[in-house]
This record gives C-alpha cells, structure tokens and sequence, in this order.
C-alpha cells in the first residue's frame, strides 16, 4: 500500500514541478488579480453597494479561473503527455494506468488549491481593505469553488483521456456551461410535454452534475444564510463527481494503446 | 505493410472480477450522487435567492465603457429583465429594479422596441408606476423605433386611465392613427369618441372629417361617416 | 520452473490509424522466446514490427490476441516491469526536469526514492560519462545526451531484463562504442539484453542470439553463429603464376579462376567443398598459395538474401 502511494506521490511531485513551471499558471492568476482589482471600479458603476457587487465579482472571477486552468492545464496535462510520449517514461516503470492519473490529478489539484489560496488571500484582503467584513459564508462560497475547480479538473482528465487536446478543451468548456446551465432542465422537463422529452431532458439533468449547486453568489449578496449542510453536501456533491471522473478516467486510460 | 487483417485466437480475457467491482463502485457512486444532488436540491428551493444585480449598472454612464457594445449589452440587459420579472412574478411579486432596468435597456438602445412594449403594458400595472412608462414610452415617440403607432397608443391609455385626461388620450390615439402600418380608422374611430367624452367634438368632427377625405378606401369612406353621424345626431 | 526471459506466442496485432481507415497488421502470427542471461538483436526493416513488438512487451498496447510473457508475467500488469529497464528510441523526457531530478523522478519510480538512489544515479552518469551535465535541463541536452540519460535511467535500479529500442541511434562514434562496452558488461552481468538496432555491426559484435521480423513476420530467430554460417560462401584462395592448364584443371574441380589487378589470380573454391583437395594440387604444381581466405556473408547480405 505504501509503495502503492509512494509511486503517486512521485507523479504527483513531478506533475507540481511542470505545472509551477508552466507560464500559464501565472497568466490566470494575474488575470484573476487584475479582475479582482478592476471589480473596485465595477462596482461604483453597479446597482448595489460597492462590497455586494465586490463579492459577488470577486467570486465570479474566481470560478472563471477554474475554469481557464482547466481548460488550458488540465487539459493539456494527459494529452501532451499521450501526444508527446512523456507517458513512456512513466508507464514502462512498475507503474500502473491509475497510479499514472491519480498521481497527476493530484499533482495537478494541489498546485491550482494553492493557486485558488492566493487569489483567495488578495480577494479577501481587497475586500477588508475597501471596508468589508469576511464573514463565514464567504468563506464557505470559497470552499465550494475549490470544489468545482476540482471537479471541472477531473472532467478535463476524463476529456483529454477520450479525445486529442483540442477537443477536450471544447468538451470541458461545453461541459461547463451545461453544468451551470443544468438548473434549468429542472424547469424545462417539468413543463414538457410527451413522454420520451422529458423523460430524456430528466436523463440528461442526472448525467450532468449541476455545477450551480456550488455558486452560493445570490445568498451571499442578499445575505440570505445557507445552512452548514448545505455547504457539506455541496463540497460532498463535488469530491464524489470528481471521484466518478477520475475512475472514469482510469479505466478509458487502462484500455488505451499508447 | 500489406492490409490484410488477420485472425487469430483470442488473447487472455483479464479476470471477470476487475469489471464487475469497477462497475459496483461507479454504480455506488452515482446513487449516492444522485441522494445529495436531490438534498441539496431541496435545501436551495426553500431558501431561494434572486439573481444578483452586480452586473447592472446605475446609470447609462457606462456606454462609453462599453466601446461600441452598448446594443449588446442592452439585449443582456433585456434578458437579465424578463429573467427578474418571471422569477419576482412567481415567488414575492416585489419588483423593485424593474423599472430601472426597462428604463436602462432604452436608453442603452432607444430603437429595442419590446422594452417599449413591456413598459407601455406592464409598468403601470404591475410596477404602479405610469409616471415611468410614460417618461420611457415619450421616449420611444422620439426615436426612430418600429411600431411608433402602440407607443402613441399605450401613452394615450395611460393618460385616459391613470390620469383621467381624455383630451389628451384623444390626441395621442389620433397620432397613432396617423401613424403608417397602424390600424387606421379604427384608431381614428376611438380617438374621436375620446375627443367627444372630453368634450371637445369638433376636434373630434375636425379629425374625422380630415381622415374622410384623405382615405380612398370605400370601406374606411363608409365607417367614417357613420361616426360622423354619429356626431351630428348627438349635437 | 524456469520460463524464458521474454515469450512471445502466436501473437497478432491490427490496428487502424484513423476511424475510417481499414485494419493493418502490423504482427504477424509472431512466436519466438529470449532466453535468460543473453544478448538478442531484434532486428528487420523498417515497418517490420520491432517498435510494436516492444511496446506489447512493456504493456504500452494490447496484443489482438496470442500471449507476450516477460519474466513469466503479463506485461499489463505493473509488477511484471519489475526488474525491466527500457531505453526508448526517442528519448521523451519531461524538458522541465534537469537531468538530476530526471533520474531521481525514474529511480522514485522503481524502487522508491531513497538517499542511496543518489549514489546510484551518480554511478550511472558516470557509466554514460554525463556527470558534468547532471543540473542541466533536459531541454538544453543534444540528442546524443539525451540518449545517454536514456541509458543511465535504464542502469538504474539494478534489472535483470534490459529492453532497448535503438539505443545507438543519435550517437556519435564515441557514444556509440561507449555503449557497446555498456552492454557487453552488462552481458558479463548475466543480464538479459533485448535490443532493437537497424545497425547490423553492433548487432555482430554484441548479439549472441537474434531475432529477424519482416512485414511483420518472424524470420529467424536462434543463434547468431548459426545465422552467419549461413553466409559462409567458401574460401578465397591467392596464387602467382597459374598456367592456363591449371586453371583447366581448377575449373574442373568445380572452382572458378578470376585474375586480380595486380595480377595475381583468385582461386574460388566454392562452399561445400574441402580446400585441401585444391591445396594438394598446387603443391603438387609446385605453385605457392599465398593466402587463403574463407569467403563468408555479412550479417546484412544474409538477411538481405533472405528476402
């Protein structure tokens, strides 16, 4: 067992050194800072009171990043290494298929977690700077987008693991609009009519994890208090769905020719 | 290399185990996804939130920030109102930006004609605000939108039932007779009765009279001379 | 019970390159075993199979169908690559890492990283002669010294099966003769070498066993001598002075007399036949054979006839 880990402990090592090294990690994150400082102005120009619209921006753009390290890291992560034959240097070695996943997903996650902590840091730190107060359940809406973040991580995994990069960056940004659009196949297979459409609509809403479960923004800007379970099942909701992706992952990778 | 595909025996099956316990665990999974998808679910319809209103600008200050994009973000702007309408209609029915953001969308893009429409309509009812519609759809009148005749039409009803002012109502419909693709005499028809419950039926008589003689419709010819009639029976 | 090194049975493998396009074989009904403690050659044109045939033997694809056994074991699962070291054509390393963190990251892999896994990479940058370049990027390296870190990553962990595809290809003569000497201690090891080469010379002077592939297809597999004295083809024999009577008498023996240019004839005694019986007839003409050679084929002209 300890050797088990050992060997993902390796790939996952050297998977932080080439994405610390990576140039677009630096990329999203002065774009996220930048953002998060241009919400200051956003906000004079906004309906509502300047640390409401900061939030509420802030969160967003954070969210967005996750997306952006997804589809230009985590993508790239499987696929460059299939397409470029790095993978030889690893699986050849009394390495498994899912040894090899586990250890870059988790290579991958810890390197974007400390990403998401700095961004955290400056957004929070903006915001006491302009006035506001960092109440718990900001806290909370930060936890949840880790957990999208590594949700939308593991699916670009699953992605690059079925397809050539280009096409899993397109599936990952497709699946990520579906998943925050998902809320409305709610609405849509209760108004249908027949049986076959909203029976498939009502599939489709099961398949696909419903990624707006983790955007608390609207509570947090009303102020309107999400119970402590709510945010457990949420951050549950995320490391099970990312769990299913990764296995996913494990087995399309465990049957592909390299 | 020649394509020639060749049979052989069948290579070693991996041991039936390995699948079965992988498809357990992905089925385990799932239900147990599916459990907390309907908990959370269920947590978030009874405490429900409105849409965030970060995005909505105070004043349309903003259009030279958005470098030429200003129609666009008027028909952002439209979206993110019917959204706001539809979701306050069927939970509190308190609309409290609904009216800023009609008036918004048309001063981001004077020529969306179904903001006019919506506020020509909706405002004074639901908002119980016809001051505002009637500032938005005079507004409109100024513009070069389509369909000028209903703005001129929904400003005559406002004044006719939220002001009582039925001379001016009168002359509003009448302009929206003049209007090109309105209904025409039909419009005219009310106007005149308008101008006579304001008791003014000259003008009335006047518009009609005028209407007569530029048509050259025997049927339009036909109803307005009933209506004049109508006019010089009650004198 | 004792089992071949590497064990190939019956094995087919088709592939398609794209969706559309129809299957291609690219193994043939192969079947041949690599025994323990010896040197092999794999060797064949290009297309013939080799590449594929390692990547089945490392797991990296599946065989269609037929059975691949390293050191008894599926390659499929991870611990029969225990004790298996691979060179690849290619060197494909992570251009991130410098060549330190490259062997720490492969010896991690094998065994686990432990503080005398830096001996042993110090010991097998020296063996490729690579110590001065050991903070270099991967990146930075030529080809040829990527290819020798290719090699010191296989040194390490101490195998017993040595797997390597092409592995003089890049190198320089230096590089080349230097690996020659690697692979000859490692054969004095009593490891298992298995080796992929188009370079039929280093084939002759390492190999003592060989496998030939050809359009996918197993061409001969067993001893290299044997193989070789297949090319046997007589002896060359140089004489000054032979008449036109003895040539006569030579061409009845079955030989052909050719004169050289300078002016020396070439008795060619074919293959089958005892040179002692031409030399006795000299001798008793009192001509003086100057040299006798045996006349044998190169490794690449017997393969070559082969076809």
């Amino acid at each position: 067992m300890i050797g088990y880990l050992r060997a993902i402990f390796e790939i996952a090592s050297n998977t932080f050194k080439e994405t610390v090294r990576n140039n677009v990690l630096y990329l999203v994150l002065f774009f996220v800072i930048a953002l998060i400082i241009l919400s200051v102005f956003v906000a004079d120009w906004s309906v509502f009171a300047r640390i409401q619209v900061m939030e509420d921006f802030g969160l967003a753009t954070m969210s967005l990043s996750g997306l952006l390290l997804a589809v230009f890291i985590g993508v790239g992560m499987l696929g460059r290494e299939i397409s470029q034959k790095t993978v030889y240097h690893v699986i050849t070695k009394p390495v498994s298929r899912t040894q090899f996943v586990c250890g870059k997903f988790a290579g991958l996650l810890t390197t974007l977690l400390i990403n998401y902590f700095v961004m955290s840091v400056i957004f929070l730190g903006t915001l006491k700077y302009l006035g506001g107060a960092i109440h718990v359940s900001l806290i909370y809406a930060i936890l949840l987008i880790w957990a999208e973040m590594s949700l939308v991580i593991s699916a670009s995994i699953f992605f690059s693991t079925l397809t050539t990069p280009m096409l899993a960056s397109i599936f990952s940004l497709a699946f990520y609009i579906a998943g925050h659009l998902n809320d409305l196949l709610s609405i849509k297979f209760v108004e249908a009519k027949g049986s076959l459409y909203p029976a498939l609509l009502k599939a489709i809403y099961f398949i696909l994890p419903n990624l707006e479960h983790f955007n608390v923004r609207d509570n947090i800007v009303y102020g309107i208090t999400l119970p402590v379970s709510y945010y457990s099942y949420a951050i549950l909701y995320g490391i099970l769905y990312t769990a299913l992706f990764l296995t996913l992952s494990c087995v399309l990778f465990s049957k592909k020719d390299l | 290399m020649c394509a020639v595909f060749q049979k052989g025996p069948l290579v070693k099956r991996a041991a039936w185990h390995v699948p079965l316990l992988t498809g357990l665990c992905v089925a385990a999974l799932w239900l147990t996804l599916l459990n907390t998808q309907n908990r959370l679910t269920a947590i978030r319809s009874k405490l429900w939130a409105p849409s965030s209103m970060s995005l909505i600008p105070q004043s349309e200050k903003i259009r030279p920030y958005l470098l030429g994009f200003h129609t666009v973000y008027a028909d952002y702007l439209w979206l993110r109102t019917t959204i706001y309408f539809g979701s306050h209609f069927i939970t509190d029915q308190q609309y409290k930006w609904l009216v800023h953001m009609v008036d918004l969308v048309t001063k981001l893009n004077p020529n969306f004609y179904p903001a006019y429409e919506f506020a020509g309509l909706m405002l004074p009812d639901i908002c119980k605000d016809p001051d505002a519609a009637r500032v938005i759809l005079e507004r409109g009148v100024s513009s070069t939108v389509e369909r000028k005749w209903k703005l001129y039409y929904y400003l005559g009803m406002i004044y006719y039932r939220y002001y009582d002012d039925r001379q001016t109502a009168a002359s509003y419909i009448a302009r929206a007779a003049a209007q090109p693709n309105s209904p025409g005499y039909k419009l005219a028809g009310v106007a005149a009765t308008l101008f006579k419950k304001a008791g003014a039926p000259e003008e009335g008589r006047m518009f009609l009279e005028a209407l007569y003689v530029a048509s050259e419709n025997p049927e339009v010819k036909r109803y307005i001379l009933g209506k004049l009639q109508g006019f010089s029976n009650s004198r | 019970m004792s089992f071949p090194a590497i064990e190939f049975k019956n094995v087919y493998k088709n592939y398609r390159k794209h969706f559309w396009s129809r299957q291609v074989a690219a193994v043939v009904n192969s079947s041949f075993a690599v025994e323990k403690n010896t040197v092999t050659g794999f060797i064949g044109p290009n297309g013939a199979g080799k590449t594929t045939s390692i990547k089945m033997l490392l797991g990296l694809i599946r065989p269609t169908s037929g059975t691949v056994r390293i050191n008894g074991s599926d390659p499929l699962l991870p611990s029969a690559r225990k004790g298996v070291s691979f060179l690849s054509e290619r060197p494909y390393f992570y251009e991130h890492l410098s060549v330190r963190e490259t062997l720490r990251f492969a010896h991690g892999l094998g065994q686990g990283y432990a503080k005398s896994g830096d001996a042993d990479i110090g010991q097998a940058l020296n063996a490729v002669e690579l110590s001065g370049a050991a903070d270099a990027k991967v990146k930075d390296l030529s080809k040829g010294m990527q290819q020798r870190l290719s090699m010191a990553q296989a040194l390490l962990g101490n195998s017993d099966i040595f797997i390597l595809d092409e592995p003089m290809s890049g190198l320089d003569p230096l590089g080349r003769r230097l690996f020659r000497e690697i692979l000859l201690a490692l054969a004095q090891e009593g490891k298992t070498i298995f080796f992929s080469t188009h370079i039929l010379d280093d084939v002759e002077s390492v190999c003592s066993h060989v496998v030939v592939l050809s359009k996918g297809r197993l061409e001969y597999q067993g001893q290299l001598s044997q193989l070789l004295s297949q090319g046997q083809g007589g002896t060359d024999c140089v004489v000054i002075g032979l008449g036109d009577s003895e040539k006569k008498t030579l061409a009845s023996m079955g030989c052909v007399v050719t004169k050289r240019t300078d002016g020396k004839d070439i008795i060619e005694i074919p293959a089958g036949k005892d040179p002692r019986q031409c030399q006795q007839y000299l001798c008793e003409k009192g001509l003086f054979c100057e040299s006798m050679v045996k006349r044998t084929a190169s490794l690449e002209e017997i393969i070559y006839k082969r076809k």
